[in-house]
């Protein structure tokens, strides 16, 4: 079941909604979230029911685990539990993720010919084992509070966040669980329904719609097919703007649909392609997988003193362990290190001197937009990468965009110039716009503070809900006219 | 080291009750409005001529007119294209006597259209032969393309005949490209194309007269056996169409034969899978007490014979078809009721009347 499938939305979310009205209502906290953990249950079980129980047995393992750790004295004893831990999330995930890719990196290596087990990969699975690790990592050094087992498991299972991020904190969620009113009130409920309603505009009018010119482009870099400069250019910018509105949409999706319980979430995009520098890029883009990566991987690898040289190495590190995590492809992890490698860059680049001395040069109107422009260029240059079918179609698509061995694209049978109308109206949406978040700040949509609120923004009036509701039918609409697409990020 | 976030909860009602009440009432009018601004768009285009539908509405429009002209009792044809070009309907009227109009049709029209014409143009002691294409019977119901350019351009009146949420399925299907397109020509018709298929080439009896035996342009891609050759899907709503119309029929006094479609003879068809189908076939019309007419080994032919698909015969093709059918159709038919009042004498009236 997905946000944006009609038995999600017509069937499931009415009586998820309902129900935890009915069971929840005057302050029931303990039913209510007996209630949502069900929901959540069914929701997951609904695309496989064999693996509810692997991600039952995954949390109660990490809870019970949790529990020993926080009463644990730091030592020895401490440490050893915190890597059993630690290691037997990353074995389940290693199993389900990595299998394939390791047998068919070995046999690639030693000449063999095992034979790959054909695993299905359970869905969320990078995400819960993720928040589960932090969980463990932060009962050693005993920062958990103990909600009981029921809050700790609506904090792994809450539908809205399970299967595709943001990746929560227990520090965010379970003093939510225990202090908020578990209880349906009607303005988080409309505030929610229009996060909800703005992430589904994303994901069906926007990301959907600009799809139809990226797998034309990628296909034919993958089969050697011959492609114009110009539709090079609008198959990368086009997947570059639709994997955006596809996951910034879901993840609204995500933050509206908690909101309608009275759950915040935190941030998981504020607007990225504005980057000015890579480093604010990752600050930006997919927010709480970064945060992650540099509190639970970074910054344990650098500690408090680190030399320049283990500053880059624990970055690249960091970097390719986030394109890994993306999916067992060398790809991914090509894209990772890329992205590893501008930051070293760019953090060189700022400790040199004459960066100081260029800096005044570009303190004009067009400075931020000549970072803006660099950034956004490296961004599409890595999805290039993150996208196409292996090394060579990568290679050849960005050879095609420098303009070497294209063709004329004439059996393509991709529109460039409808492409690139398409690609100029979301870039300006990406670019100048205001995000989500930015126009429903009055209402605090996040768990962060909202950096330039919107100059207008929302307010329940008559017009906003007249222009959110045709709104829904053009969503409605485009379930029936444009072709339907899973979310991308749930292949990770 | 990352600093414990504070616990959260949702800040205070910005707004009372009342407007959160008013906002939602908002939302729901304007997906009504939006809904209905459509609807009304879609109207205003109603007949715009473009150049996808153009062949089958003019088709549509030509065979509608013949229908109502031609005095009943009568015989109609009622299939997809297999009808169209390969049955001639004006040697079936000369040999038989019974006035005969070739309704046959675009297949992609679907069953439920298809159907709904054959209502349209049906009166008391009517018979209707149905050599439906094999693909009639495995529809799922969606709408494809040539039925929405047929639809928006030719009849409209078909949506009067849904039901609600076939209704809202059909509106919100089509691509508000085509909207605009209708609307843009509606104010200002376009110089249509003139290639492909025409419908002047049809003859006063509604019987396609350009499939010329030397203009047979058969691809090798168009060279193919049925989908179904593996079988018919219980879920297949054709089941259910079929069996409405056939009730219907009953209770209008009209006769029903099924008879098979005209197509590429293959060696696959020797196979026990195709003798599944069609026995499929063959229950179901036995089941509705619908007399069938010959096997599918009547009408299969050798690819010379046929124009431009596995499903449209040469004139030659045509003739031959046609002479089949009739011998198969002397024992149902009988003699015209009109004829055997006047004795025989005014054979061949209707048609030059016409």
């Amino acid at each position: 079941m997905l946000f944006n499938d009609y038995v999600f939305i017509g069937a499931f979310l009415p009586i998820t909604l309902l129900g935890f009205h009915l069971v929840g209502g005057r302050g029931r906290q303990r039913p209510a979230a007996f209630w949502l953990v069900l929901a959540s249950l069914v929701f997951y079980g609904w695309w496989n029911p064999l693996y509810v129980p692997l991600l039952l047995g995954s949390i109660l393992f990490n809870y019970l685990l949790g529990q020993r750790l926080a009463t644990t004295e730091p030592g020895s004893s401490a440490k050893a539990l915190l890597v059993t831990g630690i290691s037997a999330n990353l074995l389940l995930l290693g199993y389900f993720k990595y299998t394939g890719f390791l047998v068919e990196t070995w046999n690639g290596v030693a000449g063999t010919a095992w034979a790959a087990p054909k695993l299905i990969l359970p869905l969320g699975i990078s995400f819960f084992t993720f928040i589960q690790i932090g969980y463990l990592m932060d009962a050693a050094r005993r920062e958990t509070e103990d909600g009981g087992f029921l809050d700790y498991c609506l904090f792994i299972t809450f539908f809205p966040h399970l299967i595709a991020g943001p990746l929560l904190s227990h520090r965010e969620m379970l003093p939510q669980f225990s202090k908020s009113r578990l209880q349906l009130e009607p303005d988080n409920l409309m505030i929610g329904l229009t996060i909800f309603l703005a992430g589904l505009f994303q994901k069906v009018l926007l990301a959907d719609s600009i799809s139809v010119f990226v797998e034309p482009v990628f296909h034919a870099a993958a089969t050697g097919g011959s492609m114009s400069t110009a539709q090079a250019w609008a198959g990368a910018l086009a997947y570059t703007l639709q994997l955006y509105f596809d996951f910034a949409g879901y993840s609204d999706m995500a933050i509206g649909l908690a909101r309608m319980f009275g759950i915040l979430f935190p941030a998981n995009f504020n607007s990225p392609y504005r980057a000015v520098n890579i480093s604010d890029f990752w600050r930006r883009w997919h927010i709480t997988l970064s945060e992650w990566i540099r509190t639970r991987v970074f910054m344990k690898m650098t500690g408090r003193r680190a030399t320049r040289a283990r500053l880059y190495g624990a970055t690249l590190v960091s970097m390719t362990l986030c394109g890994l995590w993306h999916g067992a492809s060398w790809n991914f992890i090509f894209w990772g290190a890329l992205h590893g490698l501008y930051l070293v860059i760019y953090y060189n680049w700022r400790a040199l001197p004459l960066a100081r001395r260029v800096a005044p040069l570009f303190d004009g109107w067009w400075g931020p937009l000549l970072a803006r422009g660099l950034t956004f260029l490296c961004v599409v240059v890595g999805w290039v990468f993150f996208r196409a079918r292996d090394w060579n179609a990568a290679l050849a698509l960005l050879g095609a965009m420098a303009g070497r061995g294209a063709g004329t694209g004439a059996a393509l049978n991709l529109d460039s110039k409808a492409a690139f109308l398409w690609i100029a109206a979301l870039l300006s949406l990406a670019w100048f716009a205001p995000n989500v978040q930015q126009w429903m700040a009055p209402v605090r949509p996040t768990l962060d503070p909202v950096d330039e609120p919107a100059r207008r923004p929302w307010k329940p009036a008559v017009l906003t809900g007249l222009a959110l509701g045709a709104l829904l039918f053009l969503v409605v609409k485009g379930y029936f006219t444009l072709a339907p697409t899973q979310f991308l990020y749930f292949n990770f | 080291m990352e600093t414990p976030s504070a616990p959260a909860a949702p800040p205070p009602p910005t707004a009372p009750w009342r407007g959160y009440a008013r906002y939602c009432l908002a939302m729901v009018a304007g997906f009504g409005l939006a809904l209905a601004a459509w609807i009304g768009a879609i109207q205003l285009q109603f007949g715009a001529p473009t150049a996808k539908g153009r062949w089958t509405a003019e088709v549509t429009a030509i065979k509608a007119r013949i229908a109502a002209t031609t005095p009943s009792p009568k015989l109609l044809v009622v299939c997809g294209s297999n009808g169209l070009f390969g049955i001639r309907s004006e040697l079936i009227e000369r040999e038989t006597g019974w006035p005969s109009v070739n309704m046959s049709n675009h297949a992609a029209l679907g069953i439920h259209y298809l159907l709904w014409q054959a209502r349209a143009a049906a009166k008391s002691g009517d018979v209707i032969v149905m050599p439906l294409e094999y693909e009639l019977y495995q529809e799922t119901g969606a709408t494809t393309e040539i039925l929405m350019e047929q639809v928006l351009q030719g009849t409209p009146d078909y949506l009067r005949t849904m039901g609600p949420a076939p209704y809202l399925r059909f509106i919100l299907s089509v691509k508000q490209e085509r909207v605009l397109e209708g609307l843009q020509a509606k104010l200002r018709p376009p110089v249509l194309p003139t290639g492909g298929y025409q419908a002047r080439t049809l003859n006063a009896h509604g019987d396609e007269t350009n499939n010329r035996h030397e203009k047979a342009h058969l691809s090798a891609e168009e060279t193919r056996w049925t989908s179904t050759i593996d079988g018919i899907s219980p879920e297949s709503i054709s089941w259910g169409e079929l069996r409405r119309f056939r009730e219907w029929c009953r209770d209008h006094n009209i006769r029903l034969l099924a008879s098979y479609p005209a197509t590429i003879y293959f060696p696959v068809y020797e196979e026990a899978r195709w003798g599944r189908t069609v026995r499929q076939i063959e229950e179901f019309y036995r089941s509705l007490d619908v007399p069938v007419l010959g096997t599918p080994r009547d009408f299969m032919y050798d690819r010379s014979f046929f124009y431009d698909t596995a499903y449209h015969l040469t004139d030659r093709g045509m003739e031959q078809r046609t002479r089949r059918l009739i011998e198969l159709l002397r024992p149902h038919l009988g003699e015209h009721p009109h004829l055997a009042r006047r004795g025989g004498q005014a054979s061949g009236a209707q048609s030059s009347a016409r």
